[in-house]
């Protein structure tokens, strides 16, 4: 009964997820501001989450797609889950140092995944807040 | 716990840039300073920064394990950030000035002073508090995402 409802949450926990390590990538970057040679990082999430709304959307269809946990052999190192696998180095050079952290690109990063983990949020929130009022005024 | 490790990386930020900003500060105080323990003037000190990164794949292998009974690979020290691995000193010559009643002055009257650049260690100073604002925001936004997280369940 709950299965689809579970689903969806799980896309919109899997975003903030992936907005939070968006963060504290982002967060890196700009500790890192002034280290020499240092390159600035980015996390692409959401290629992964729109093949998990697909697979929500038509479950028989996409059932292949699933090769997040396949493995050949019981002892082999799980990859880990998608979002800290599509971390990527940002190539080009800012500085004579050789840094490559574009400080304003990293704080409009910092500020669009801020509201956008506020929005997801809400969403669940508001998710949650129509089960619990389901449960408790269908029961009367 | 991902949203520490967030906090804990702006936090080696800010620490790192205060480090280099009391740097700055002490060069800006000793920009005259014409005798020292070691004998000859002050020489300008200069913090160098190291990123503490470690690669997330290498991570994981590492914190992998094939045994229950292992013991766990310590990745609390590895999740990000900055750190001041060292101060260095600037090995540039210092300027030479006249002054031969100076108590410091060599056989020629000329005084050793150090190779502290006044307006040098002002724009860097500039660009330490820029950084450690950047990493203030940085935390904040990240403290709000965590209570906005804490909202979910309020419903």
């Amino acid at each position: 009964m709950f299965e689809g409802i579970h689903e969806r949450s799980h896309l919109l926990r899997e975003s903030l997820e992936g907005l939070q390590s968006r963060q504290r990538l982002t967060a890196n970057n700009i500790a890192n501001a002034d280290t020499p040679n240092y390159k600035a990082q980015a996390i692409n999430f959401e290629t992964q989450l729109q093949q998990t709304r697909q697979r929500v959307a038509s479950p028989e269809q996409s059932a292949h797609l699933d090769t997040k946990n396949m493995y050949t052999h019981s002892d082999h190192i799980p990859l880990g889950t998608p979002s800290e696998m599509n971390i990527y180095q940002v190539p080009g050079v800012m500085r004579n140092d050789g840094n490559g952290v574009d400080l304003d690109t990293e704080m409009a990063t910092m500020a669009q995944a801020q509201i956008s983990y506020n929005a997801v949020s809400q969403v669940l929130t508001h998710r949650y807040a129509q089960l619990k009022y389901v449960i408790a005024e269908g029961g009367r | 716990m991902k949203f520490e490790d967030g906090l804990k990386i702006a936090g080696s930020a800010l620490s790192a840039q205060r480090l280099r900003m009391n740097t700055i500060s002490n060069n800006l105080a000793n920009a005259q300073t014409t005798h020292t323990q070691n004998g000859g003037p002050y020489k300008r000190q200069e913090v160098v920064f190291q990123p503490r990164f470690e690669n997330h794949l290498l991570a994981r292998i590492r914190s992998a394990r094939s045994h229950e009974g292992h013991l766990p690979f310590d990745s609390a020290a590895h999740h990000g950030g900055v750190i001041a691995s060292q101060i260095q000193e600037d090995p540039t010559p210092g300027k030479e000035v006249y002054e031969p009643g100076h108590p410091d002055a060599n056989a020629e009257g000329y005084v050793l002073y150090p190779n502290v650049n006044v307006v040098q260690e002002m724009t860097n100073m500039m660009s330490a508090t820029r950084s450690y604002e950047a990493s203030v925001t940085a935390f904040q936004s990240m403290k709000s995402m965590a209570l906005k997280a804490l909202e979910i369940g309020r419903a």
